[in-house]
């Protein structure tokens, strides 16, 4: 009769079954999880900016021109965000460029 | 949320995993680490050159303010720069 702790010669017990998709599926999961955090974040920063922008002085309602702005802004804010990006990437670039031939 | 891509599914999934799939997670999460990082750098200067640059959104940016959205992240980087080189010769001196 085999002792509930086992034995060293006892057999490991079975590994939980695999699913041979499992890695997929978690990658998947945590990318779609993170594509979300991402543009939460962002949907909270401009809508911070915006209504700095746009919002000047607070009346009873948003008026119609306000809500024109807060629509160019939202677009505006990501072109903006892409910009920078893109410069920065470039300007990355070059800084490696030029430490390299140091 | 009951998504094949939801949490709840991946982490009763990552039990099951041998090593070589853990490995190609663990891979995953780095670079995804990596990558918000670099985004959230990336909100910070938008943030900063969008007060320093943008008045009233328009339609479209002007070349005024494509102009200094990029001036203003080189101009950071180069101001950075500076602050660090004029510290480190003050040391020197």
């Amino acid at each position: 009769m085999s002792s509930f702790f086992g034995t060293p010669s006892s057999p490991p017990p079975p590994p939980p079954s695999r699913d041979p998709d499992a890695v997929k599926k978690i990658s998947a999961a945590i990318l779609h999880q993170n594509a979300i955090a991402k543009s939460q974040t962002f949907l909270n920063i401009a809508g911070d900016k915006c209504f700095l922008k746009c919002v000047t002085k607070p009346g009873r309602a948003l008026t119609s021109a306000e809500e024109t702005c807060l629509a160019r802004c939202g677009q505006r804010y990501m072109e903006a965000f892409d910009m920078v990006s893109r410069t920065v990437t470039t300007r990355a670039r070059q800084e490696v460029n030029n430490s390299n031939m140091d | 949320m009951s998504s094949p891509d939801s949490l709840e599914n991946a982490v009763g999934l990552m039990a099951t995993l041998d090593n070589e799939g853990k490995k190609v997670i663990q891979e995953l999460l780095s670079q995804e680490a990596a990558a918000s990082e670099f985004t959230s750098q990336m909100h910070k200067y938008t943030s900063m050159c969008w007060d320093k640059c943008i008045t009233t959104p328009g339609n479209s940016f002007s070349r005024t303010e494509t102009d200094c959205l990029q001036n203003c992240v080189n101009r950071f980087f180069d101001a950075q720069k500076h602050i660090i080189d004029s510290l480190l010769s003050d040391r020197k001196n």
